[in-house]
């Protein structure tokens, strides 16, 4: 039986082994159709992927740019301390878009002590303290001015000028809208709790207009979206370079006693001590300020190098390194102030980098593909750890000899995260496939010191891509 | 011969090496798609089938192998397709009730022509002539044919039995040979 059925085998494969039917010429026609049709299908499903792609990516970036940017809360610093409450009403002030700072003076006249309030913009006529060389001059004429209403008023002024009471000059104040004349009792100056109830009293006052003038300047700020902040007494730092922590104006500031001490003893008259701003010790300061800071989050950056390994029916496992670079923009203020208490604001853009080396893990699912070509979902986690965090900050102002401030510090913390995506995948030469993946991200809490895309917007939309090897 | 150029023309997507390559296999792999189907314009549809498939999945051929062996076993592949999706197969392969077997005598068929053996097998029902084709004259065995068509080894061999005793009568009944 065995036998028969070999003999037959063979005598059957012998007899059909080079057995030809001769096809007609359509029958090649038909195949050369349906070869067009095919590769048209593939052009098309080519140029559908392109514009998905192309969708998605703009969409990522335009979530990237405008979603994503972050609100912070502006620092305040109102009822921040209670040990300076005063230092920290006296350096509340504006910075407004134009840059042009506006700046808190005082000096005695006469009966009157001349409040003036946070100003906007188009205050600009008013006496401005924006730079430090203009700070030497304005400071020199405010110190002359003081020696010659001093002689002028002699003993009768008496009361003496809160330091929280800022004063401009009448010409300035004529063209302010938010100019206020407040009169204090002149019998004040015969009683001295009397004189600080109603020194604490204007302080108040003044205090609650500037808060007043802040939250208007905060809302003008979200409406239009402004970069600039409202930044106050975040130089009362013990660590910051832009402190004058020993300097005889901030002895004043802290007690109105002092102050009026001070006044009658005409030590603002010392000469100018002017705090440099550029001061190369402020750079650590601008990274911690930052990051209370409101910014504009530019989308992720992520290159990946990896390798999938195939686990059979479309399957196969993917992981490798990846780096990812996260970059915001903002802006952050910064107060100095000197002997004759002029405060001086300056404003710094900055610019943050930070860097991480992720190990991504992830499944991926064939859909389709042809030899060059494939389409897959693929979902799973990373694991990122934050390298550097680079801060670079200019000066807005032009300062003259003004340095570029920079430095760096380490990010805490394993950042976690779960992404899925449908992707396409090209190889460019055998095993090297380039990859493109339209993907959504859920980032999970860390520890992280630093305010990141990923902290202040969990859910992203971003575009994976890379160049894996392919395990076959 | 040397098929390389050819590869490589229709892995570009050049129509021309791909006409050459078709015309290189086309008459063999008709003759195979005969065997198969019923008639000439069931075999016509599984050979235009089959080239879409080659050049399609070319990118995945080794090169280890002869590249005809490649074409006709997805030739073969693609006319069992057509026939699952035809239904065709299940009539004659679900049975497996046991029949007197005549035993094919080889030496009488071995006298016949092959266009001859060509019309019979044509004749033959669906299944026994699928199994048939693929144990007697592809070289499958009837472990691979099971997984081919989804059916037991012993109904594969069950069917190959009656294919050949269907394949006797035949012969006896049409050339009178006794």
């Amino acid at each position: 039986m065995k036998q028969e059925d070999d003999k037959l085998r063979n005598l059957l494969q012998d007899v059909f082994n080079d057995y030809e039917v001769t096809p007609e010429p359509e029958d090649w026609n038909r195949v050369a159709e349906s070869l067009n049709k095919a590769r048209e299908h593939r052009r098309f499903l080519w140029a559908v992927w392109s514009a998905a792609a192309t969708i998605l990516l703009l969409l990522a970036l335009y979530t990237g740019n405008e979603y994503v940017s972050n609100k912070s809360s502006i620092a305040t610093t109102t009822n921040k301390t209670k040990t300076q409450p005063n230092t920290q009403k006296q350096f509340t002030a504006v910075k407004s878009q134009s840059g042009n700072n506006v700046s808190t003076k005082q000096f005695p006249n006469e009966k009157k002590i001349l409040v003036k309030s946070v100003q906007e913009k188009a205050d600009s006529k008013n006496i401005k303290t924006e730079k430090v060389n203009s700070d030497r001059i304005i400071a020199a004429n405010i110190s002359k001015h003081l020696a010659d209403n001093n002689q002028q008023t002699n003993n009768q002024q008496k009361v003496a000028p809160s330091k929280e009471l800022q004063v401009t000059n009448e010409s300035s104040l004529t063209k302010t809208k938010a100019d206020k004349v407040i009169d204090i009792n002149p019998t004040l100056a015969s009683n001295d709790k009397k004189k600080e109830v109603a020194s604490e009293k204007a302080k108040e006052q003044l205090a609650q207009e500037q808060l007043n003038a802040l939250k208007e300047n905060r809302e003008t700020k979200k409406t239009k979206s402004d970069r600039s902040f409202i930044l106050s007494g975040l130089a009362l730092g013990n660590s910051s370079g832009f402190q004058p922590s020993t300097s005889s104006d901030q002895a004043m500031m802290s007690s109105p006693s002092n102050y009026s001490q001070a006044g009658s003893n005409i030590n603002y008259l010392n000469p100018v001590n002017i705090y440099d701003l550029t001061a190369s010790t402020s750079a650590p300061r601008i990274s911690s300020i930052y990051q209370n800071m409101e910014r504009t989050f530019k989308p992720p950056i992520t290159i990946a190098l990896t390798a999938t390994f195939s686990m059979g029916n479309k399957l196969s496992l993917e992981s490798g390194l990846q780096y990812t670079n996260l970059k915001s923009d903002g802006q952050v203020t910064i107060k100095s102030a000197n002997d004759v208490q002029s405060i001086t604001y300056n404003t710094y853009n900055v610019n943050e980098s930070l860097n991480y080396i992720g190990i991504p893990i992830f499944i991926n699912y064939t859909l389709t593909g042809t030899k060059h070509l494939k389409t897959f979902i693929s979902s799973g986690f990373t694991f990122e750890k934050g390298i550097r965090a680079n801060y670079k900050a200019i000066s807005i102002d032009n300062i003259p000899g003004a340095l570029q401030l920079s430095s760096h510090n380490s990010i805490k913390g394993l950042q976690e995260s779960f992404t899925g995506g449908i992707g396409l995948s090209y190889t460019f030469i055998p095993h090297f496939e380039l990859y493109f993946q339209p993907s959504v991200s859920y980032y999970f809490k860390t520890n992280n010191t630093n305010v990141t895309i990923y902290s202040t917007n969990p859910w992203l939309i971003n575009l994976r891509s890379g160049i894996r090897y392919n395990f076959k | 011969m040397d098929y390389t150029k050819i590869l490589e023309g229709c892995l570009k997507g050049n129509l021309k090496a791909q006409r050459e390559l078709y015309e290189c296999f086309a008459g063999k792999m008709l003759g195979v798609c005969m065997r198969y189907a019923s008639n000439r314009e069931e075999a016509k549809d599984m050979l235009h089938d089959g080239f879409i498939k080659v050049f399609t999945k070319l990118d995945s051929f080794s090169g280890t192998g002869p590249l005809e062996a490649w074409v006709r076993r997805i030739m073969v592949n693609t006319a069992l397709e057509q026939l699952r999706k035809n239904d065709i197969l299940h009539d004659t392969i679900d049975y497996d009730g046991t029949t007197d077997h005549l035993e094919a005598n080889v030496d009488i068929i071995s006298d016949l022509t092959r266009n001859e053996l060509m019309q019979i097998i044509a004749e033959m029902p669906p299944g026994y002539r699928t199994v048939f084709n693929l144990f007697a004259i592809e070289g499958y065995s009837h472990q691979e044919i099971s997984e081919l068509l989804q059916i037991s080894e012993g109904t594969s061999k069950s069917q190959y039995s009656r294919a050949r005793s269907w394949l006797q009568s035949k012969v006896t009944v049409k050339y009178n040979i006794q």
